[in-house]
């Protein structure tokens, strides 16, 4: 059980959702980036942009990261509600409750650059990403505080769930390509491309989640508890993606991207089921014995297995002026994985240069079912030769504070001659 | 720069605002609903074939056995008539002489055709006897062990001498004539002359004998049951015959008569309750005369008469002067000294019963010890406990049962200060207008109540008071005859970490 316990825990610290290889800026302007990234970023967000330079661009290891944790439901406001309470009502038992949405679902992922290198229109680069997500439903604590009553109450992977990913990438992108015989009344259209070598580190996702709880004087209580968590240490995989960008007007930028196309990660190392079984039938106080219950947990080697990264699809635009900077990004993946959202989002980022060497970085994201809206700030400091910068997010809180259902900060350090 | 200053001050505010509070462990209250019991009691569950039985019309019936004996018969004694002999006889050489003597029970007890002999012996006495003479006394009656006719060669005495006639035996096995007379015959050879008197014998067949075994016919004899062994005890649980009395029973004697002799039985049924009161009634047939037994096994069936020992719900019945007196008729019988007459007996009562009112306390008062983990549990967490019963009754029988708790041994339920509170709860019986479908019961704990159970131990004593039926009610034993208890305890507890 500790094992399991432990398993959780690491999945969680480590997890967060997948929607596209992130990169510590992004976090400035809440994930509207496709067209703000440039250099070795551009290769994770439009490689369309990867253009062509005098000027050479540095990734360095351990600089470029991104932290970002959230849920659903809790946030330190209600924490301090609850720490300020001898004695939860049945009201305060139901506003939790209430902010459950069916469920008690969080995330925390990460990404760290490795290294990494622009030059011309092309960049190799590498990172490192840790991802995943876990989810209780609402009835569990419904029944912690309330108690059960006659009935029965169902469990299945829609509410509780858990998914942790992680993985390393070699990034080749190549843009700035300009698309030859388009009519002249099309503007000039830039693609590129990158292509994605994964080294996955480790992953765990729940194959099969299935409880059960039933409480009735004609057939007793009758507990049943069926959960497989599928782990793995070690594949490898691949995944490409494509962008365009083109400047209509002056000022304005859009562009699309499809992202993890052939995306897949081949598990086939140190492949395992763990399973485990609890199921007690029509139990009575009056018959309690040894063995009410029968309880097994098994860990059986299993064949190797992939998992599929849905391709997404991003579109955004980019309106430039000389102290300011708007651009609006949507995403969505065609289907939804454990990796990816079908549901879409839009995101919002914006740049003011009050100062030229001290740009200021704001960017929202509108909430979709499955994720809260956000909220990111950012500052950074420019020179001729490089940029650093520290930025954060609110969840569902437009500033950071009690109220905030999750926090992400980012950092970056760009440096290019 | 304005810009930064006002950007790092809304920083700062934010930051102070974001106060987080020390971990604490607040509390909760969370209802459960445990199920407790679902469990159908069939009154058939009851039946062990061993003291509880259905009888063909699966009425439950109440059942005891058990078996007694007669002494075993014993030698028969026998003593011939006292003119059983010849008295100084002249024996004259070469000349048999034949001559039967009267051998009939002058008393008339026995008779036989055959009669093996356990004890007995014969006289004679020759005199006078001329050395040269052979004498012999054949028997024409007795035989020895190999069937021969016994035979005694004289020999001279001036005493009696005694033969003795142990292993031999009356007439024959296979003989169905009544021996009578006794037939005897002499012989003599001598060097003298024919008819000279050789000798003067004296022969003495009235001596008492007795007999192992014997064919002929039996007057006036009695064998007694071995009392100490012929009794029942019943206990009744719970002074359950306080409150309740049994309407009719049945004793089922199995008698294996060993003699071949029809017999009479005598005897009474002999009883007494705890309360002191005695019956005595006569063990009669159901035409009220006592029961003829014949040889080999008979099954004597006591109904009737035993109906009234039930009105005192007897906790001891045993059978006084039970006797068989041996009936001869015309065929001859038989009998061995190691017959007996065995007889076992099987009691039945019906679960047919009326009901009285009346208060039944059950002796054992349960101990129900509480750890010391747990009572502090309860005192902690426990607020209040609500046990919903769903009862169905479909037994005939209803009662209030009362529970007396306590955190004191010792419960007098007649004394309030021995006990902390009650709980009660009635159960219709299924032919009561209340009865014979499912009936909700609740019993709740308020938190005081409890806390009953924070102390080591607590004692919980019952009592039931029985619904007076009025008319007898029967128990039955079929599947549709049950007590179904289906119970869910309702608990609030305090949540705390």
């Amino acid at each position: 059980m500790k094992k399991h316990i432990l398993t959780l825990f690491i999945a969680v610290v480590i997890a967060c959702p997948l929607l596209a290889i992130k990169t510590g800026k992004s976090i400035f302007y809440a994930d509207s980036y496709m067209l703000r990234a440039r250099g070795v970023e551009a290769a994770y967000w439009n490689p369309a942009n990867l253009i062509k330079s005098k000027y050479y661009d540095l990734w360095l290891p351990g600089v470029n990261m991104g932290i970002y944790a959230k849920n659903n439901a809790l946030d330190l406001d209600t924490y301090n509600f609850i720490m300020g309470k001898e004695y939860l009502s049945d009201s305060d038992k139901q506003l939790l409750l209430d902010k459950m949405d069916g469920s008690l679902r969080g995330s925390l992922n990460g990404n760290i650059s490795v290294l990494g290198y622009a030059f011309s229109n092309m960049s190799i680069s590498s990172s490192i990403s840790m991802m995943g997500k876990m989810s209780i439903s609402e009835q569990y604590l419904d029944l912690l505080l309330h108690g059960n009553t006659e009935g029965e109450y169902l469990f299945d992977k829609t509410h509780n769930d858990l998914a942790a990913l992680s993985f390393a990438d070699i990034t080749f992108g190549m843009g700035d390509i300009k698309i030859p015989y388009l009519p002249e009344v099309i503007p000039p259209v830039r693609f590129g491309f990158s292509a994605s070598l994964l080294a996955g580190l480790g992953s765990v996702h729940m194959e099969q989640y299935d409880g059960r709880i039933s409480s009735s004087v004609d057939t007793g209580m009758s507990l049943y508890q069926d959960v497989n968590l599928r782990t793995a240490t070690g594949g490898a995989g691949f995944k490409g993606m494509i962008g365009m960008a083109s400047n209509p007007i002056p000022g304005l930028e859009v562009g699309l991207t499809i992202d993890n196309i052939f995306g897949t990660i081949a598990w086939n190392m140190f492949t395992e089921d763990q399973k485990y079984h609890f199921e007690a039938n029509n139990v009575y106080v009056s018959n309690l014995n040894d063995d009410f219950y029968t309880q097994t947990k098994v860990r059986e080697e299993t064949d190797s297995f992939s998992i599929e990264l849905p391709p997404e699809i991003r579109m955004g635009a980019l309106w430039t002026a000389k102290k300011v900077s708007l651009s609006a990004d949507y995403t969505q993946a065609f289907k939804t994985s454990m990796v990816t959202s079908s549901v879409g989002k839009l995101s919002m980022g914006a740049r003011f240069l009050p100062v030229y060497f001290l740009p200021l970085h704001f960017g929202i994201s509108l909430g979709n079912s499955q994720n809260p809206w956000l909220a990111s700030y950012g500052i950074s400091l420019k020179s001729e030769t490089g940029e650093i910068g520290v930025a954060f997010q609110s969840y569902d809180s437009l500033i950071p504070g009690p109220t905030s259902k999750g926090v992400s900060i980012g950092s970056f350090i760009r440096i290019w001659y | 720069m304005k810009y930064y200053g006002i950007l790092l001050i809304a920083i700062l505010v934010l930051l102070g605002g974001c106060e987080v509070k020390k971990p604490t462990k607040p509390k909760w209250d969370v209802d459960l609903a445990v199920p407790l019991i679902n469990e159908t009691y069939l009154v058939s569950d009851l039946v062990d074939d061993v003291n509880i039985i259905t009888d063909t019309n699966d009425v439950l019936t109440l059942t005891s056995t058990g078996d007694v004996a007669t002494p075993t018969f014993g030698n028969v004694s026998f003593t011939p008539p006292p003119t059983a002999g010849i008295d100084n006889a002249d024996i004259p050489s070469g000349v048999p002489i034949q001559q039967s003597i009267p051998f009939l029970d002058p008393t008339g007890e026995v008779l036989f055709a055959y009669a093996s002999i356990a004890e007995g012996v014969i006289q004679t006495k020759f005199t006078n006897m001329h050395p040269s003479a052979d004498i012999e006394i054949e028997f024409g009656n007795i035989f020895t062990a190999t069937n021969e006719k016994l035979r005694i060669i004289a020999a001279p005495s001036t005493d009696w001498v005694n033969h003795s006639l142990v292993g031999c035996h009356f007439g024959l096995i296979d003989s169905d004539e009544v021996i009578e007379e006794m037939q005897i015959k002499i012989t003599s050879t001598s060097n003298q002359p024919i008819g000279t008197e050789i000798a003067t014998m004296g022969l003495k067949m009235n001596l008492p004998m007795a007999f192992d075994e014997i064919i002929g016919k039996l007057y006036n004899f009695t064998m007694g049951l071995q009392e100490s062994l012929a009794s029942i005890e019943i206990e009744y649980p719970q002074g359950l015959n306080q409150a309740i009395t049994l309407q009719d029973a049945t004793i089922t004697m199995i008698l294996q008569n060993d003699l071949e002799f029809d017999a009479e039985f005598n005897g009474q049924f002999y009883a007494y309750n705890e309360d002191g009161d005695e019956v005595t009634v006569p063990i009669l047939n159901d035409n009220g005369q006592n029961f003829h037994v014949t040889p080999g096994a008979n099954t004597l069936e006591v109904h009737n008469s035993i109906a009234s020992l039930l009105d005192i719900m007897p906790t001891h019945i045993e059978i006084v002067n039970g006797l068989f007196t041996i009936q001869s008729g015309e065929v001859l019988g038989s009998v061995r000294a190691s017959d007996k007459i065995e007889l076992d007996y099987v009691v039945k009562a019906p679960f047919t019963f009326t009901l009285h009112p009346q208060d039944i306390v059950v002796k054992e008062e349960i101990d129900i010890p509480i750890s010391g983990e747990n009572a502090k549990r309860i005192e902690k967490n426990a607020l209040s406990a609500k046990l919903e019963l769903n009862i169905l009754n479909k037994v005939p029988v209803g009662a209030t049962a009362t529970a007396y708790f306590s955190d004191t041994p010792n419960i007098d339920v007649a004394d309030n200060n021995t006990y902390k509170y009650t709980k009660v709860t009635t159960i219709y019986a299924s032919n009561s207008p209340e009865g014979g479908s499912d009936q909700m019961v609740e019993l709740t704990l308020t938190r005081d109540e409890l806390m009953l159970f924070s102390n080591p131990h607590v004692y919980l004593k019952w009592k039931f008071s029985f619904m007076e039926s009025g008319t007898p009610v029967t128990i039955y034993a079929t599947s549709a005859d049950y007590l179904r208890i289906k119970s869910m305890l309702y608990a609030k507890i305090s949540v705390e970490y």
